[in-house]
């Protein structure tokens, strides 16, 4: 069971007034205590001996009335009956002081004796007073003697009395200073005592003053190590340290939280990215289907034109051949814009389109390959080689003088497949290969395009293999031909 | 404790612990404060003033049996609910038994125990505390001359007859020399019943009987006269019979003293440590065991009817006892069961 504070909603100030109010009423009441007893006890020392004073004072009265007495006799003097009355009256007053008797079973016997034996004295003074005033010599003198033997018995009482009362006053006298030493001791005690459970209180509520702030300071320096996984602070009271180790804990929590989103939103944003280039990839996708749309449908009619020309100038089996080598052009350009194709398909369409062109140009158009079989079949975005073979007809070797020739060569070098093809043309300025290969400047497609041109070609093959440098485009100068090379990765 | 610490159980323990010792201190100084007034008072003084005031006289301070018939009587006095004073014992001047007789009357307690003795000035004395309404009880020993209310004691002549008994019984194969240590007048009723009885049995003849009076009430002489009587080469004794326990010690003691243990018997009075000693060594033959206690009881009891009743009894007597070796060890069960 866990002991519960009974103050937990107390502040640390009021915690430490409460503290130093307790333990300075705590002293002053014991102080107070100490001090009164010590004080009734310095009292009652002084007290002691003062029934031995009394008792002094009332044997000094009583002996002075003998000695009035015995001057009256003599000298029947007015002053010394005054004198006499005077002390007669001044132990009859001791007599009757309430303090005349103490509590004491056997010493109150001996001051009743005393009382009694002084009254009988005070009546035998009298008879001697009264029998001066008869002038009877005889009477007084005889109760002057009996005056004076009764005093004595009185002062052997009275010194006994005294005797006891020294006694009994020293052994009290010797309590209680026994009785002071105690309580000095006891002082001593307590006070140490009371300091101690002081200190050990004090000690004892800093320390749970500063534990908190201690484990909170252990834990401020965990999370700022980057320690987020650091155990909830226990609040033990709603104080100051309470109520900051309350925000430090939902701070905690909240921190932890946050974190948690964050990376919950990384990882989204992840997946987001993700998603996104696998939307550009799909839209590159359509981009590249869409530029394969992209191709000029004057070519067909240009060309079907010329297949109907042809016909009609001939009508014989030429134009069957050209016809279907345009069939198949076209076939193979419906067929395949969608989708990827082999090398062999490639090549087939490449003779398909010089056939028609030497058809077009009366042969002028000379053309040698050199392929490695090998990679016929190694795949490749379809309608490549075409636009190369239609760019060097048109820049490279139309316009030339005497007779046109263009070599293609597919072989293998490294883990490249490299697909070149060679004009003897016109050639190309380096200032113009690079703007072609960075595709700022396109090449000026002729109007017998079949609409893909060359920056489609290298879009295309740049977004199929994911690769910048692919196309390699050579040319020693003017009139020195040029040869574009494709060098294609081999995937495993 | 863990558990308490972190619960705060232990500033609680802590605030209790203070708090506690607060109060002890509290009430260890009201424990001081009433021990200091227990310093000076242990009764009401009113109520002590009002209580009735007895006085005990006597002039045998030192003797054992006085002191136990004192206690006696104060234990019986305190049952009633008053005070008793030994009169004179604690003064500085030593006074006559005449003279403490007087200080008390004109002290005016309410009554006296007097240990008696048979002069005219105490039984003067007596007689004017008498006069002034003050009853007077002797006990132990009685002042026969005067006119006290009550005698609480043993009967000499009864006395007599027993010692005459015991001489018989002990000593009476041959003629002996028999010295009776008298101190008191009344000592006198013991020798005539000692006599009385040996002549009605006729051995007179076979003890003679000498009387040593001690001649005044002076203090150690009686010790004296029982050494110059062991040591005298005339008187040869061959019982010594004492009459007071002080006179049975110092006898024992002499003997012990002069070697003449077992040439002299001695019959003893009162039964005091040493006194039982001698029984026990078989130096004392026999001594009268008076019972003290009930003679106390009995002096407050006649005190008591005399307040109430002016003619009351005069005399009331306790049977004798002697102990001798036999009985030594049933008295000294019976002694310490009393105890």
């Amino acid at each position: 069971m866990r002991y519960k504070s009974l103050t937990p909603q107390i502040s640390i100030r009021f915690k430490f007034v409460l503290v130093v109010f307790l333990t300075s009423c705590i002293m002053i009441a014991m102080n107070a205590v100490l001090f009164y007893n010590i004080n009734k006890s310095v009292k009652k020392v002084d007290e002691v001996y003062q029934s031995n004073v009394r008792l002094n004072m009332f044997e000094t009265a009583l002996n002075n009335v003998q000695t009035v007495l015995l001057e009256y006799l003599e000298t029947k003097s007015s002053e010394s009956i005054d004198y006499y009355y005077r002390n007669v009256q001044k132990v009859e007053r001791y007599l009757r002081d309430p303090q005349w008797y103490s509590a004491d079973s056997d010493s109150i016997m001996f001051e009743k004796d005393i009382s009694n034996l002084t009254r009988h004295y005070i009546n035998l003074t009298a008879q001697a007073v009264q029998s001066k005033r008869g002038r009877n010599i005889e009477k007084y003198r005889k109760q002057y003697d009996q005056a004076k033997q009764e005093l004595h018995h009185i002062n052997t009482f009275i010194y006994t009395l005294n005797t006891e009362r020294f006694q009994a006053n020293s052994n009290s006298y010797n309590s209680l200073i026994r009785m002071l030493h105690y309580l000095e001791v006891v002082c001593m005690i307590t006070l140490v005592c009371v300091t101690i459970a002081d200190l050990l209180l004090i000690y004892l509520l800093t320390k749970r003053i500063t534990t908190p702030l201690i484990q909170l300071a252990a834990t401020a320096n965990e999370i700022g190590h980057e320690n987020l996984e650091v155990p909830i602070l226990p609040v033990k009271s709603m104080d100051e340290v309470g109520v900051v180790t309350n925000a430090f804990n939902q701070m905690t929590k909240r921190l932890r939280q946050y974190i948690k989103q964050m990376k919950e939103a990384a990882e989204k944003e992840s997946e987001h990215k993700q998603k996104e280039l696998l939307m550009k990839n799909h839209l590159k996708d359509v981009q590249l289907k869409y530029l394969q749309a992209q191709i000029n449908p004057h070519f067909l009619f240009n060309t079907l034109n010329a297949g109907v020309q042809l016909s009609m100038m001939e009508d014989a089996e030429q134009t069957g051949t050209f016809l279907e080598h345009m069939a198949d052009f076209f076939r193979y350009n419906l067929k395949t814009i969608n989708t990827d194709t082999t090398i062999e398909e490639e090549v087939k369409q490449i003779n398909h389109y010089l056939y028609i062109l030497n058809v077009r140009f009366s042969g002028d158009i000379h053309y040698e390959s050199e392929i490695d079989e090998t990679y016929l079949s190694f795949r490749v975005p379809s309608m490549i080689l075409q636009p190369i073979i239609e760019n060097a007809v048109n820049h490279g070797i139309r316009n030339m003088e005497g007779n046109g020739k263009i070599v293609l060569r597919i072989y293998r070098q490294e883990m490249f497949v490299c697909i070149s093809v060679k004009d003897n043309g016109c050639g190309m300025q380096q200032e113009q290969i690079k703007r072609v290969l960075c595709m700022e400047e396109p090449l000026k497609e002729s109007s017998d395009s079949n609409g893909i041109g060359m920056n489609n070609v290298l879009k295309r093959l740049q977004i199929y293999y994911q690769n910048q440098n692919m196309v390699e485009i050579k040319s020693d100068g003017h009139n020195m031909g040029t040869e574009i090379l494709l060098s294609l990765p081999i995937v495993q | 404790m863990r558990k308490l610490r972190e619960g705060h159980g232990l500033e609680h323990m802590l605030i209790g612990f203070l708090i506690l010792l607060l109060f002890i201190t509290i009430a260890s100084m009201l424990f001081f404060h009433s021990l200091m007034l227990d310093t000076n008072n242990t009764g009401d003084i009113t109520q002590l003033k009002e209580k009735k005031h007895y006085v005990f006289i006597s002039g045998e301070y030192s003797n054992p049996t006085i002191d136990d018939l004192y206690d006696s009587i104060k234990e019986n006095v305190e049952k009633n609910g008053a005070l008793i004073e030994y009169f004179g014992k604690k003064l500085a001047v030593e006074y006559s038994i005449s003279e403490l007789i007087e200080l008390a009357t004109h002290a005016k307690v309410d009554g006296m125990f007097i240990v008696g003795e048979d002069n005219s000035k105490v039984a003067s004395a007596i007689n004017q505390a008498l006069a002034e309404h003050i009853p007077v009880i002797t006990v132990y020993k009685d002042c026969s001359i005067s006119k006290r209310s009550c005698f609480v004691g043993i009967n000499g002549y009864a006395l007599g007859e027993s010692f005459a008994r015991k001489l018989e019984s002990y000593h009476g194969d041959k003629e002996k020399n028999v010295y009776i240590i008298m101190n008191s007048v009344q000592d006198k009723a013991v020798m005539k019943g000692i006599r009385v009885y040996l002549n009605q049995k006729k051995e007179q003849e076979k003890f003679h009987l000498k009387e040593i009076q001690i001649e005044s009430q002076e203090k150690f002489t009686s010790e004296e006269m029982i050494r110059e009587l062991v040591l005298s080469k005339e008187e040869k004794a061959d019982v010594l019979l004492c009459l007071t326990s002080v006179d049975t010690s110092s006898a024992y003691q002499i003997l012990v003293d002069y070697n003449k243990v077992g040439k002299i018997n001695v019959l003893g009075y009162g039964t005091s440590e040493p006194i039982l000693e001698g029984i026990q060594k078989g130096i004392i033959t026999a001594t009268v065991a008076i019972d003290i206690k009930e003679m106390g009881a009995l002096s407050v009891k006649a005190m008591l009817e005399h307040e109430q009743n002016s003619n009351a009894r005069t005399t009331i007597s306790l049977p004798v006892e002697f102990v001798d070796q036999g009985m030594l060890s049933e008295y000294r069960k019976r002694k310490g069961g009393l105890k």
